[in-house]
């Protein structure tokens, strides 16, 4: 420790005003932060301040994706191996091959399964971290702002709400997307008014719908093995449900298994166990705003017993009761990282239970009664990003107004 | 009877209790000019001259007739002045024997002209703005604040209710040279020294329900065209020793506290006391000694050493930051936090000792709903916040920017995750309305 502070300390003022790195001080300044607390000192006329940082902020969210990425990755070799070992071929049939054949290919290894997910997830999080980063650096430098810890839960979000077989340089793509255009050409976190994780995500499942939608994309292997047996089908719930609705939902998977995440889809959202307690951690240190959480779970309960209600002949989504909405697609990924980010979301507390009811509301049309997409949870939380200013104004002007009414009065 | 839910009392260790202790002798005491908002002074005394009590040292130039005058006698010893001549104080070495320039009070008329006359009219300031009263203003309402919810503050009454009488004949005397409303809002629920013609009204919870803007946004919320004046406890006291007794009050009850310092306590000190000399052999050492509360007062320097003219407490904190690997990881038993990041918010430690760390470097503003829980006006504190940091002024008033003073942003600073500091900002940004409008 003594060590890490001298080489800061000496480092230190060839990066400070004056001196000959001093372009550079934002990396210099991340890099000491992630060791040390700050010595900043506060100034006139506030000299104690909460101990709370965004940088701590930033971590806590982090750290709350762990047990969804770990889930996750088991569940990719879960999924995959299972299907590898039904079509009898211990092959990836691409590079990932030489990484899985060090632990083999045997299905019902705990090992086996979490390093045939780590195989496929650590590059997909990798190389959209040091792309990120990368951005994040370049425009902290060219536009003199410090760099925002809020990168890290961008890009872990990212990662995490990609199919497991995404090609790289797609996710490098996709993450330059969200941090350039959803991000930092708005002056950088805290004056975006997208989330940049969805932004990517978003721009990449409009510019590459073969690698990120459909049956073959949520099982690694399967869309390059081209041999898919008589009755199996990769597709993910939300996928079944809008073909065959309830009946030929419960047929392929039951509730339960959906809830524990047993199921296939993007990396991180299969299982609700794992985000609840993510939900649990963000709730109990008061980062994430309940009130969004509990607005988008109350415009989906309410849009779609409605929906239950009228039924449909024809469109078999009519019929999904809310307990299923909650635990297929990104219905619950969504709610607690995704809809809750405080930047894009509504900064007013009204606002915020309007905020979420929208989110709620909008991700069960998109799902019931939109025949061009099964999924609309990233959709619906970018239409309510771009409504928030408005609810705002609305919420705003109305207490304005209120008040004015007030003084006229007395 | 308000009850106010929203709010923080921050739990900072070295809280003096109620005893008043006599000061130790002080030597020097001085004027500050950051004290008065946008007053520029024309000096009337040369280092050197010898002044008494209530002698007038120098003019507001931005405000003729109204004088700022000796509250000691002896020698000027020097005039301080800081960048592009800014004046920052005025010190004066007080002599053995004081005297006190003559004042006559016979009729209100002639007392209305002294009070500019003898500065004692700087004890009241307007909102909006916060400034001292022009000269040949008469409010319509008076703010009398006996309520004290700043960290390490004491509740006012305590000290106040020694010298009551003087403190209601002060208040009747008010409402009959200004004939407007008053309105006194006292905290500690044991007050009962009500009078006829005044109005009365008990504020309790948390800070900052004890700042006078909360009671002023509550009771008769102010806009552009407002004549409110507030005053607190004390000034009410120099007011009324000044326009019944004839006399220049030279004292002030300050509170005493803070994790570097030793003995806690509440003292009867000069008005304008040399603050180092005021806790000599009370301050641990390395520590920054601040005059006024931790959430708006200003650090003692060699050059702005003197307690403030509306400051009742003087508070010290350690000025060392430990190093912490890691920070980020640590479960922060010591660490204060409003949301709950820490571990500390749920063992509820009874007390923390705070230090100067920033805790953090500055980020964009990232809205956890932090600021709404510390503020209880009804104020849209975000789109406040952030109209201020622009500087979208029109924005700003419309949301209620004229009925603040720093002091009622320095919570949402506090909890600020990006370590923002609104107070100043606020600052700023009323200074710029206030000159669009001239």
């Amino acid at each position: 420790m003594k060590f890490l502070r001298n080489l800061f300390d000496d480092a230190k003022p060839s990066f400070s005003k004056g001196g000959s790195a001093e372009k550079y001080f934002p990396i210099y300044d991340i890099f000491e932060n992630l060791f040390f607390l700050s010595k900043n000192k506060t100034k006139n006329p506030i000299h104690i301040r909460d101990a709370l940082d965004i940088q701590r902020m930033m971590v806590i969210v982090w750290l709350s994706t762990f047990p969804a990425m770990f889930f996750g990755m088991y569940n990719i070799g879960n999924q995959s191996l299972e299907y590898l070992a039904l079509i009898d071929t211990p092959n990836t049939g691409d590079w990932h091959h030489y990484l899985v054949n060090i632990f083999g290919y045997e299905p019902n290894s705990f090992i086996n399964k979490i390093w045939f997910g780590a195989v496929y997830f650590i590059p997909i999080y990798a190389t959209t971290f040091l792309v990120g980063i990368t951005w994040e650096i370049l425009f902290a430098i060219i536009r003199k702002h410090e760099v925002n810890e809020g990168f890290f839960v961008s890009s872990v979000l990212f990662a995490l709400s990609c199919p497991p077989d995404l090609p790289l340089w797609q996710a490098a793509l996709g993450i330059t997307f969200g941090i350039v255009i959803g991000k930092e050409i708005f002056g950088g976190t805290g004056k975006n008014f997208l989330n940049p994780a969805l932004t990517g995500r978003a721009f990449l499942y409009f510019a590459y719908p073969s690698d990120l939608s459909g049956d073959k994309v949520w099982i690694s292997g399967l869309g390059d093995q081209m041999i898919i047996p008589q009755g199996y089908s990769g597709a993910t719930p939300l996928g079944v449900a809008a073909e065959t609705g309830v009946p030929g939902l419960t047929d392929k998977f039951s509730w339960f298994d959906a809830f524990a995440g047993n199921i296939p889809g993007s990396v991180g959202e299969t299982s609700i166990i794992a985000i609840s307690i993510a939900a649990v951690i963000l709730l109990m240190t008061r980062i994430a705003s309940y009130r969004i959480m509990l607005g988008t779970l109350l415009g989906m309960f309410v849009t779609s017993s409605l929906f239950n209600i009228i039924g449909s002949e024809t469109n078999p989504m009519f019929n999904v009761p809310f307990y299923w909405h909650l635990v297929i697609g990104s219905f619950a990924f969504g709610l607690v990282f995704m809809a809750t980010e405080p930047v894009s979301g509504s900064g007013t507390n009204k606002g915020r239970w309007i905020y979420g009811i929208v989110i709620g509301v909008t991700v069960v049309l998109i799902r019931v009664v939109n025949p061009a997409f099964p999924e609309g949870m990233m959709l619906a939380i970018l239409f309510a990003n771009l409504l928030a200013p408005v609810i705002d104004h609305l919420v705003v002007n109305n207490n304005t107004q209120k008040k004015l009414k007030y003084r006229e009065a007395l | 009877m308000y009850n106010l839910k929203k709010g923080l009392n921050i739990p900072i260790s070295g809280s003096p209790d109620g005893t008043v202790s006599d000061s130790t002798k002080i030597s020097h005491v001085g004027i500050l000019g950051p004290d008065y908002i946008g007053m520029k002074p024309t000096m009337m005394v040369d280092v050197g001259d010898e002044v008494k009590i209530g002698s007038v040292l120098f003019e507001d130039k931005k405000n003729p007739g109204v004088f700022f005058t000796s509250p000691a006698g002896g020698l000027i010893k020097s005039i301080n002045r800081g960048e592009k001549r800014r004046f920052i104080s005025i010190e004066i070495e007080v002599a053995e024997q004081e005297n006190q320039v003559e004042i006559l009070n016979d009729d209100n008329e002639i007392l209305l002209k002294n009070l500019s006359k003898f500065g004692v009219i700087n004890y009241f300031r307007t909102r909006p703005f916060n400034k001292t009263p022009k000269l040949k203003d008469i409010p319509d309402d008076i703010f009398v604040n006996i309520c004290d919810t700043n960290p390490l503050s004491v509740d006012p009454y305590i000290y106040l209710q020694h010298e009551i009488d003087l403190f209601n004949n002060s208040l009747t005397k008010l409402k009959e040279i200004y004939n407007c409303n008053i309105h006194v809002c006292y905290q500690n629920n044991d007050f009962n020294n009500f009078i006829d013609g005044i109005n009365y009204y008990n504020f309790n919870g948390p800070h900052p329900a004890g700042l006078s803007g909360t009671h002023i946004h509550f009771i008769k919320p102010v806009d552009l065209n407002s004549k409110c004046w507030y005053i607190d406890g004390q000034g009410v006291l120099s007011l009324g020793d000044f326009a019944l007794n004839n006399k220049i009050r030279t004292s002030r009850y300050v509170a005493i506290g803070g994790p570097s310092i030793i003995e806690p306590k509440v003292v009867k000190a000069r008005i304008g006391s040399d603050c180092r000399e005021l806790v000599a052999g009370n301050l641990k050492d390395n520590s920054r000694l601040v005059s006024g509360s931790v959430l708006n007062g200003y650090e003692i320097t060699d050059s702005l050493s003197f307690l403030g003219f509306y400051h009742n407490q003087i508070s010290a904190i350690s000025d060392e930051i430990p190093d912490t690997f890691l920070n980020w990881l640590m479960p922060g038993s010591k660490l204060h936090s409003k949301l709950g990041a820490f571990i500390s918010s749920w063992i509820k430690p009874d007390e923390f000792e705070f230090n100067t760390a920033l805790n953090g470097s500055n980020r964009g503003i990232v809205p956890v709903a932090a600021y709404e829980e510390v503020m209880p006006l009804n104020i849209m504190s975000l789109q406040l916040l952030k109209s201020i940091v622009v500087k979208d002024i029109e924005n700003a008033i419309k949301l209620g920017v004229l009925e603040l003073a720093p002091e009622d942003l320095s919570l949402c600073s506090y909890v600020c995750p990006s370590k923002y500091d609104y107070c100043s900002i606020l600052d700023e940004n009323l200074e710029l309305i206030y000159k669009e409008l001239q």
